[in-house]
């Protein structure tokens, strides 16, 4: 073969200039929807708190005696370490995060399971299933759980006339009904790449390691994991950050003893109006949740340096 | 093991551990379909049985009914004396080598070839010694750390063959093993195959379509049709002794002679040939138990051509007349197909031997066809 397909659709963009313009757009999209703002979230979180419109102190103030003068702080940070607020609240985003990766995990794995290995004519119907909530939205779905969850709503009345329970649950307001929402709504998240992973695993493979004396487990366990690995780190992905940031289901289905983030980020800018705080929250925030990602990719682009091959090679075309 | 047709009973020896696989009318349904219909098998330690059928034959069934991923409907599966019925695949003294090959695409080829061996909890020193000895005899050493996909297909082949066998079966399954191969490496291939299988003196139970490939790595071979093994025998037995219709016709290219008005003489059997409007002469035993043939089979190669030019020429016994209607040059041979005078074409091959074809034939030409009694196989149905 000459010339792949991609190769020949990339051939304009061997000039350099074509390149440039193909990659301006995105680039462009990146800095004003991405970077701008977590600079203006960033330089914010480094003012003085002051009682005006907006509520804090410019950090770059012009004296007619000293001429440009930087006034920041690190306060806002510091409080974040002083105050075992912040840390609990991180704590409780983080553990709620991992439970619903985890809890998704293992209802989303049989789900794409069978999804994939069903018969081609239920597939589409099956897809379609999962991604149909997606046509309501978010905030009516998880609105609709505090009806469910109510103490007189349809899962009490059920549970009370099978008789096993004898009073209504105090289902709502707590963090089992968070953990409820969170799983609902982010399901799909995970169902789909795993899907994908699953639909492209070659069940010959299987067969391959049973005849090769692999019990059942076995064979899961060293061949269809680390082949569908990618999907389950997409799926995580997608499921955990969201989750860790998380604001509307921690509020509207949560109570007193739910700890957030998401919602001590709210509550911080909206009800005590303590912006450099709230912004000094954000930013750690986002370290934490694009801190793996990053260190991933600095180590991926060591080791494609290391082995003078691009990294997406060196994983093996997968 | 007879040589004729159909299907043989495995003796009480056979299944107490005498073959390295005996079936006893295994039967595999599906519903109503009958994938693999009452066969009954002995194949013997260190033999090449090579299964030969077209696809929906039930060869692929059968194959996978003796790894494990297939349980029978009916019947017993004895692999070295052991019934096998129940016997997941993981537990089984059998190895696959798939048609796609199934590498895993994750492992290296060394970490292929060990995977089996690590499921069995060997020390790691000898998975290591074993699995550089088993690369070495398939000429892959220095390849280890390479990944599947890294390979040509000649290697990925030689990897899937090292992965089973590195696992010492008694019985190693081939699926189509040279079928994903481009013919010139599909040559070299079988006879290292064949080499292979000598010094190691694993059974090998190959499944293929391909008759070329059949009788080339066969020791023997069976022919599968609908379900069912409808002969067993040596590849020249099958060749030239094929029992039905279907073999004649499957095994190699053939014309087949519907016989009537038999006549039992003292030098063989006498018939008319109504198609091609002549007389035949059959060899002295036509069939076993003095069953009469229904028709005869007559392989190209054993038709003899001579020009006849403005002589006058009729049929006569085991001999036609008519013209060259289509003529293939293979090289080594020439295939002509000959318009008979009753219309019926007849089929012959002829080996140019010479540098320039002799006799040089040409469309059109008219000739005189005619062949020994032995080449005339009588066939029971």
């Amino acid at each position: 073969m000459a010339t792949s397909p991609a190769e020949r659709t990339l051939r304009p963009l061997r000039s350099r200039r074509g390149l440039a313009w193909l990659l301006a757009a995105p680039l462009a999209w990146l800095v004003v929807f991405l970077a701008l703002p977590v600079a203006i979230v960033f330089s914010i979180s480094l003012a003085q708190q002051t009682l005006a419109m907006p509520p804090y102190t410019p950090i770059l103030v012009w004296d007619a005696v000293e001429g440009l003068r930087v006034d920041v702080t690190l306060e806002h940070y510091a409080f974040l370490i002083e105050d075992p607020f912040y840390l609990e609240a991180l704590l409780g985003s983080l553990g709620m995060a991992a439970s619903t990766t985890l809890i998704c995990l293992l209802i989303a794995f049989p789900m794409a399971h069978a999804m994939a290995t069903a018969p081609a004519r239920w597939r589409a119907a099956m897809l379609l299933a999962v991604i149909l909530p997606f046509w309501t939205s978010f905030l009516l779905r998880v609105y609709a759980w505090t009806g469910l969850l109510a103490g007189r709503g349809p899962i009490n009345q059920m549970l009370l006339a099978l008789g096993l329970i004898d009073s209504p649950l105090p289902l709502m307001n707590s963090n089992l009904a968070v953990q409820i929402g969170l799983v609902y709504a982010y399901l799909p998240f995970m169902v789909l790449p795993l899907y994908a992973a699953l639909d492209r695993f070659d069940g010959s493979l299987l067969e391959a390691a049973a005849d090769l004396g692999a019990t059942p487990w076995t064979a899961f366990r060293t061949v269809t994991l680390p082949l569908v690995w990618p999907g389950v780190l997409a799926g995580s992905a997608l499921v955990f950050i969201p989750v860790t940031g998380e604001f509307v289901i921690p509020d509207l289905l949560g109570g007193a003893d739910t700890l957030m983030l998401g919602k001590v980020l709210w509550e911080e800018f909206f009800a005590n109006r303590a912006w450099p705080q709230a912004a000094a929250v954000a930013v750690c925030m986002l370290l934490l949740v694009a801190l793996p990602g990053l260190l991933r990719a600095a180590w991926e682009f060591v080791r494609g340096q290391r082995q003078g091959v691009p990294a997406v090679a060196a994983r093996g075309g997968h | 093991m007879s040589t004729a047709g159909g299907q043989v009973m495995p003796t009480g020896a056979d299944v107490a551990g005498g073959a390295a696989l005996a079936l006893r009318s295994v039967s595999r349904r599906y519903g109503e379909v009958r994938a693999v219909d009452d066969v009954s098998l002995a194949v013997g330690a260190g033999e090449i049985f090579c299964l030969l059928g077209a696809s929906g034959s039930g060869k692929t069934t059968l194959l996978r009914l003796l790894a494990g991923f297939e349980v029978p409907s009916a019947g017993d599966i004895f692999i070295a004396g052991r019934r096998m019925n129940d016997v997941p695949p993981y537990r089984r003294p059998v190895n696959l080598m798939f048609q796609q090959y199934a590498l895993f695409p994750h492992l290296t080829v060394a970490e292929n070839v060990a995977y089996g061996l690590q499921r069995e909890g060997l020390p790691r020193a000898e998975i290591r010694t074993r699995v550089g000895e088993m690369l070495a005899r398939v000429a892959l050493g220095g390849l280890e750390r390479r990944l599947p996909q890294q390979l040509s297909g000649g290697q990925q082949q030689r990897v899937a063959l090292a992965r089973a066998l590195v696992k010492r079966p008694r019985l190693l399954l081939l699926d189509e093993p040279l079928g994903a191969l481009d013919r010139r490496l599909r040559e070299q291939t079988q006879f290292e195959l064949v080499n292979l299988q000598e010094s190691l003196g694993v059974t090998f139970l190959v499944v293929t379509h391909d008759q070329d490939e059949a009788m080339r790595l066969g020791s023997r071979i069976g022919v599968m049709d609908r379900g069912r093994i409808v002969q067993v025998g040596t590849p020249r037995e099958v060749y030239e002794f094929p029992a039905s219709r279907f073999v004649a016709d499957f095994v190699g290219s053939v014309n087949l002679i519907e016989v009537a008005n038999l006549v039992a003489g003292p030098e063989g059997w006498r018939a008319e040939a109504p198609a091609l409007g002549c007389r035949l002469r059959l060899p002295a035993a036509p069939l076993p138990g003095g069953r009469p043939p229904v028709a005869v089979a007559l392989r190209p190669e054993k038709v003899r051509l001579s020009v006849i030019g403005d002589r006058e020429a009729t049929a006569g016994e085991n001999a036609v007349v008519g013209t060259i209607e289509e003529i293939a040059y293979l090289g080594d041979a020439t295939n002509y197909l000959i318009r008979t005078t009753t219309g019926v074409p007849l089929r012959a091959t002829c080996l140019n031997t010479a540098h320039v074809a002799a006799e040089g034939l040409r469309w059109g030409d008219a000739v005189g066809c005619d062949w020994p009694a032995e080449a005339l196989v009588p066939l029971a149905e």
